[in-house]
């Protein structure tokens, strides 16, 4: 939501006198123990769900997914194989999730029910991949089944064989429709949610993970594993230029999987503006609080030169191009770390496939080379 | 005031404090600010804080005269127990969709 031209509270403190800030410091600890039994809106947020078994790097950018079993070579046809493992690392996906889904809905492409290669089923599904296209599903798609891919549309909609047509019953097309839809449901940072949020039974999903532990060679599993070993996993960190993009993105690397709150600055929720500017603040550089503020604090960077640590920004759902309403943490490889919405925990997702306005460096104005950090 | 702020929020609200600029205004026009608030309600609660929508009155006092002016601010503090610190000062109204 855009708040306006109004500058940040810290902004307003600095004519205030110390003795103000102290007033509302003793205001709020007096009030502390009358908090406790009011009730109001509450946090939760999930553990995080990766990969057991694996080298951390194996949970992303594909070259080192999860290796093929016979079971998947054999049942598994050619192209639908070659498609899950390409999309798989293009969007940094393991590969086996998106065959246990591509199983289960269709199984891979052959089932010849209602809705898998022309029309839609009773829900509203369609193609290899099941994505909704209107009904009870809703147009998770966003335009028509087959369009031009020229087509601005607000869904999953992708040409990923570059034939100019987003088809959601092409297999090449409508798997990455839905490794889109998972990365929006944040599955880098909770697996078992983002398969609930593709079809919401419990049962979908134990399926969807034991077809992925058929097609993993030596076996894959989805088990809890500590925000701080997941953070260890992403890029960005051991690719920042100086300790301060570093710190920055190791701050927003904690925060994977909390909840999204408007006008939160965490440390239990937050906000797009308001986990960035403390993800700064962590690291010893004071930004703005919203992210038209941010904005125009700059300094503007070329999407050329782009490295992690940069502050990506979107006209977002409220915002304009001039005043973007939206702000995520680029950590390298195309990806960010954002608050996006009210229901999506923190999460990694990609960037640009989302038409963003531009970039800005707020580590430009200080911090030392990251040397220590970059041999990580 | 360091056992009230974390030490980033301190860091920043001490940096605000002194600069130049500011300073500057503060010691020409001969400014003394008394302060006082209300908290009006809880926006939020998680694990480890609370945060709270505060009313804060700043009366001003200078060599041209005084003035009062009152803003909501978001407050958010962090702990457990009986040891709690202030995390954040926002302006109630700043956020992002």
């Amino acid at each position: 939501m855009i708040t306006g031209p109004l500058r940040s509270g810290l902004g307003r403190s600095r004519s205030r006198s110390r003795g103000l800030v102290v007033a509302v410091i003793a205001g709020v600890a007096v009030l502390l123990a009358a908090l406790l039994a009011t009730p109001v809106v509450m946090f939760a947020s999930g553990g995080l769900l990766v990969m057991s078994g694996s080298s951390c790097a194996s949970q992303h950018r594909g070259t080192n997914q999860p290796s093929v079993s016979q079971s998947a070579r054999t049942s598994i046809p050619a192209d639908y194989l070659a498609l899950f493992h390409s999309i798989g690392a293009r969007y940094a996906i393991p590969w086996v999730i998106l065959a246990g889904i591509g199983k289960v809905e269709s199984d891979d492409g052959r089932s010849t029910l209602p809705g898998v290669s022309s029309g839609a089923n009773a829900f509203g599904a369609a193609g290899p991949m099941q994505i909704g296209i209107g009904g009870a599903a809703g147009n998770q798609w966003g335009g028509k089944p087959v369009h031009p891919a020229r087509d601005k549309v607000n869904g999953v909609a992708t040409d990923a064989n570059g034939d100019g047509v987003a088809s959601v019953y092409e297999p090449a097309d409508a798997i990455a429709g839905a490794a889109k839809y998972l990365l929006a449901h944040g599955i880098l940072g909770n697996v078992q949610d983002a398969i609930f949020a593709y079809n919401h039974l419990e049962s979908y999903v134990q399926a969807v993970l034991y077809w992925a532990g058929v097609y993993a060679h030596g076996s894959f599993s989805a088990t809890p594993v500590t925000v701080d070993s997941a953070s260890l996993c992403l890029p960005g960190v051991s690719q920042a230029r100086t300790n301060a993009a570093a710190s920055a993105i190791t701050f927003a690397e904690q925060q994977l999987g909390k909840p999204y709150l408007w006008g939160a600055t965490g440390p239990d929720a937050f906000d797009c503006s308001g986990l960035v500017m403390m993800a700064y603040r962590a690291a010893g550089i004071d930004i703005p609080r919203t992210s038209q503020q941010q904005w125009l604090a700059g300094p503007r960077i070329s999407p050329k030169q782009v490295q992690p640590g940069d502050l990506v920004f979107f006209a977002g759902a409220d915002g304009t191009r001039k005043s973007p309403g939206h702000v995520g943490l680029v950590i390298g490889h195309g990806l960010m770390i954002e608050a996006y919405a009210a229901g999506f925990p923190v999460r990694v997702a990609p960037y640009g496939d989302r038409d963003p306005v531009g970039f800005t460096r707020p580590w430009a104005k200080g911090g030392s080379p990251a040397v220590a950090v970059g041999s990580q | 005031m360091q056992a009230f702020c974390v030490p980033t929020l301190a860091a920043q609200i001490k940096a605000a404090y002194s600069l130049p600029g500011v300073a500057s205004v503060r010691t020409s026009k001969k400014q003394v600010s008394a302060g006082s608030s209300v908290i009006e309600s809880i926006r939020a609660f998680g694990s480890h804080s609370l945060t709270f929508l505060v009313q804060v009155t700043q009366r001003l006092t200078e060599l041209t005269g005084s003035k009062v002016a009152t803003t909501e601010y978001a407050v958010t503090v962090t702990g457990s127990g009986t040891s709690w610190q202030v995390s954040d000062i926002e302006l109630a109204t700043a956020g992002n969709s």
